[in-house]
Order: structure tokens, then C-alpha cells, then sequence
């Protein structure tokens, strides 16, 4: 005789949703859209870790007026560029930092990442005081990196693969002048204080992962490699790699979550590095 | 490279299941619709990596039941919230069998219903679903024999002697 319970449940097998199943190809897209928005949230619960007091009416000020330039290429010496209109601080001072812009000109092509078929997106909102390194392992403290504080600009972009996945991210910061050393210090600091630790990755399912520092100064005026292990079920481990270059004040990190060799995303730094010159 | 052939494929051969699965937790196929589709998104988030499990199929039932758990309870709190207002009308489907499951199952408390749904519309054994859920096998034990028999009351059906689990 049949579990009445399991024949009862029977009767909920094979009802069709009242739209009917979204098509793979648009459920790929909805994933892409979810990373967008993640980081979004990322900048957001930085401020609140921090507990800065920017609020998104601020934010949402310091995007709507952007510095406009009219030079296409910033100099990295930290010299201001000739600019028509310096964007006021939110509370009216004048900034303290030079109002350059950073230029699409900066950012990697698809010809540069050396794969056909990926796409480089357009930069979408977010917070503004989003950093590359910050969720590489917990806890992080803006504070402990001081020279996030004299960031003055950021812009980012993907690359996603045709298929719909998103590949990677670059960042291009731009810092106060004469910072961009230090904030190199705080990647390494923020490589050091995270290496050896296997910090679950709530972006990857909660597996545990590891930032190595492999590399230093092979790019620019100075340059970072970390290697990033995600330590798979079963032993198996997945490496990809991430490099930031500095060239004066200019910082360009790039993520690159397919690169598995260490000397592509090395030609990939000095590439990038040369997109800041 | 994320394979989006062996996720489409993964996709369509899964979600089905899934969405029944969801239907019995959520007693809403609209909301078990839309928890469907962000819980296979979170999967193509992580391709790469959920292609590699032995069990996928796994990983992305237990986001969508967390989702769920989670719509749910917004969902509860806004009920109680419009109760406040005033008894909603009763609403007539063309399944009365099937609304008086999906009503009896939402008498149950969520991980008693939890665990009906897992082990009796999905099938899987209780090793796994106290894998699944994080709990010892014997509370899932427990909370499928209360289930069991909260729910044998609610549709008016005799239970077996025997312990099911």
C-alpha cells in the first residue's frame, strides 16, 4: 500500500509557473545583472562598515556631476588637467583632490585581454567607495587602509564572455597626488593581511578561497600579481589570477576570473599599464 | 570558460523539480516561479564553479529553498500586517483538492514542511536532507514524523502504522 502522504504530494509534481519557464539564455542575463547590482551592495556595506557618514543622496550627487575635462589624457604626475568645470565637494568646499577625469582610453580593450569573444561593459552605478581588495577575506576595515580616504575618482567596467558570464573587472582610481605609492602599500598590506587564510566566498558558493602575493613592480611605475585559489570539493583547486599597476596616481586593477596563466595576466598588466601612460 | 551548454541543458533538465519543490514550500507558483529563476541565475553566477559538484542540482535547491524560507517570511509579516486591515476573501481555484495540499502544507511549520516537501514530493533520502538542511539526521526525523502527522490530520488521511522514516 502507497504512503498516503507520498500520494498526496504527488498532486504538487508538474504544474507549470503562470509565465511559464524563463528561456536559459534569459536566466543567464538575470545572473549578470545580480553580479552588477553585488557590487552596488559591496560600496554600499563598505560605508557601513566604515561608518562613514556618506549618505547615497551624496553619492548619488557625485555621479550625477561628473568632472568634465578637456584633456583626454589625464597626467599621471597628479598635475591638474585643464578641466571646465571642478566639481564642488558635497558640502560646498572646494575638493581637495584634482577634478580629472579618468578616460575610456585607460580601460583594456577585448584585443588587449587576447580572447575573441569577450565583450567589455559599459560602468554602471556604484559605490563610490568600492576597492578591488576589499572582500578578498574578512574583517575589512577602510580605516586600516588609510589611503583609500584620498581616493579621488574611480570608473570600472566587466568583461563578460559572450555566453552571457561575467569574466572579470577592471578598476581605474585615480588618488590625491603623490598617494598612489601608498595605496599600493595597502594592497600589499591587504595581500599580507589575507594571505594564508581560507576565507569562505559568499560570491562563490561559500567555498573557501586563497590571495597569494606572487609578483611585485613588473609593470609601470610598480605592479602587483595575486594569485586567487578557490579550494574546490574533492582536493581539486581553481586558480585565476588579479594584477593591479600603478603609473603616478593612477591605479588599474583588473580581475580576471578565466586567466589560469600566470604570464598572460602579466602581459595583461603591462598592457594595462600603458593604457595609463 | 563557464559552459553555457551544460548549463542550459542543467537548466532545463532540473528545473522542473525544482519549481514543484517550491510550490510545496511556498504554496505559490508565482513566487516559486520567480525564486526559480534567481536561484538558477545564482547558479550561472558560479558556473565555473556548481558545474564541477557531483550534485548540482543540490546547490541550487538549497539556494532556492533559502530563498524561499526567506520570501516567505517577508510574506508572513506582510500577512499579518494586512490581517490587521481585515479578513482577505476567499479566493475558488479549479484544483480544490490541490489548494486544500497546498493550504494544509502551509499549516505546517516551515521546516516540518521543509522536510515533507524534501523527502515525500523530491524524493531524497533523509542522509541527504540533513546534508541539505544542515540539521542532525534525527531532527529530521522528527520533524518528518510531526509533519507527517499534522498533515495526515489536516487532509483527513489514515497514516500507516509503521513509522514511514
Amino acid at each position: 500500500m502507497s504512503d498516503p502522504i507520498d500520494t498526496a504530494l504527488q498532486r504538487l509534481r508538474d504544474q507549470k509557473p503562470p509565465g511559464g519557464f524563463a528561456s536559459a539564455d534569459a536566466v543567464r542575463r538575470r545572473g549578470i545583472r545580480r553580479t552588477y547590482r553585488q557590487i552596488v551592495a559591496a560600496g554600499v556595506a563598505v560605508l557601513a562598515i566604515a561608518g562613514g557618514v556618506v549618505t547615497w543622496a551624496e553619492t548619488h550627487t557625485d555621479r550625477r556631476t561628473p568632472p568634465v575635462t578637456t584633456s583626454p589624457t589625464p597626467s599621471p604626475s597628479g598635475t591638474p588637467s585643464a578641466t571646465t568645470s571642478p566639481t564642488p565637494s558635497p558640502s560646498g568646499t572646494p575638493s581637495a583632490a584634482p577634478p580629472v577625469a579618468l578616460t575610456p582610453a585607460m580601460f583594456l580593450t577585448a584585443a588587449d585581454l587576447g580572447a575573441g569573444d569577450l565583450v567589455i561593459g559599459q560602468a554602471g552605478e556604484v559605490g563610490r567607495d568600492l576597492w578591488m581588495w576589499q572582500d578578498i577575506c574578512k574583517p575589512y576595515r577602510r580605516a586600516d587602509y588609510p589611503s583609500l580616504a584620498k581616493r579621488a575618482q574611480m570608473d570600472w567596467r566587466d568583461f563578460s564572455r559572450t555566453g552571457g558570464y561575467g569574466a572579470g573587472f577592471q578598476m581605474i582610481e585615480r588618488y590625491e597626488p603623490g598617494v598612489g605609492p601608498r595605496n599600493f602599500d595597502d594592497v600589499r598590506a591587504r595581500l599580507r593581511d589575507c594571505a594564508g587564510q581560507q576565507t569562505p566566498d559568499p560570491a562563490i558558493g561559500n567555498l573557501p578561497l586563497r590571495w597569494t602575493l606572487v609578483a611585485n613592480g613588473f609593470a609601470g611605475d610598480d605592479a602587483v600579481l595575486a594569485k586567487k585559489e578557490v579550494l574546490l570539493e574533492g582536493g581539486r583547486v581553481r586558480v585565476s589570477f588579479a594584477v593591479a599597476v600603478r603609473v603616478g596616481d593612477l591605479v588599474s586593477t583588473v580581475w580576471l576570473d578565466d586567466v589560469t596563466s600566470e604570464a598572460i595576466a602579466r602581459d595583461i598588466a603591462v598592457k594595462a599599464a600603458a593604457r595609463l601612460r | 570558460m563557464p559552459d553555457s551548454d551544460s548549463f542550459d541543458a542543467f537548466y532545463r533538465g532540473t528545473r522542473q523539480r525544482l519549481f514543484d519543490c517550491l510550490v510545496g514550500i511556498t504554496g505559490n507558483r508565482a513566487e516559486a516561479q520567480d525564486v526559480v529563476h534567481e536561484a538558477y541565475a545564482r547558479a550561472w553566477q558560479r558556473w565555473q564553479t556548481v558545474g564541477d559538484y557531483a550534485d548540482p542540482e543540490a546547490w541550487v535547491r538549497t539556494v532556492a529553498r533559502r530563498l524561499a524560507v526567506s520570501q516567505w517570511r517577508r510574506a508572513r509579516s506582510a500577512l499579518r500586517a494586512h490581517r490587521r486591515t481585515g479578513p482577505t476573501p476567499p479566493v475558488r481555484g479549479p484544483d480544490v483538492e490541490l489548494m486544500t495540499l497546498v493550504a494544509a502544507l502551509g499549516k505546517l511549520p516551515m521546516k516540518q514542511r521543509e522536510a515533507i516537501v524534501l523527502h515525500h514530493l523530491m524524493g531524497l533520502p533523509v542522509t541527504q536532507i540533513a546534508r541539505e538542511i544542515g540539521a542532525p539526521e534525527g531532527t529530521v526525523k522528527a520533524r518528518l514524523a510531526r509533519g507527517r502527522q499534522a498533515l495526515a490530520a489536516l487532509l483527513a488521511v489514515d497514516l500507516p502504522e509503521e513509522s514511514h522514516v
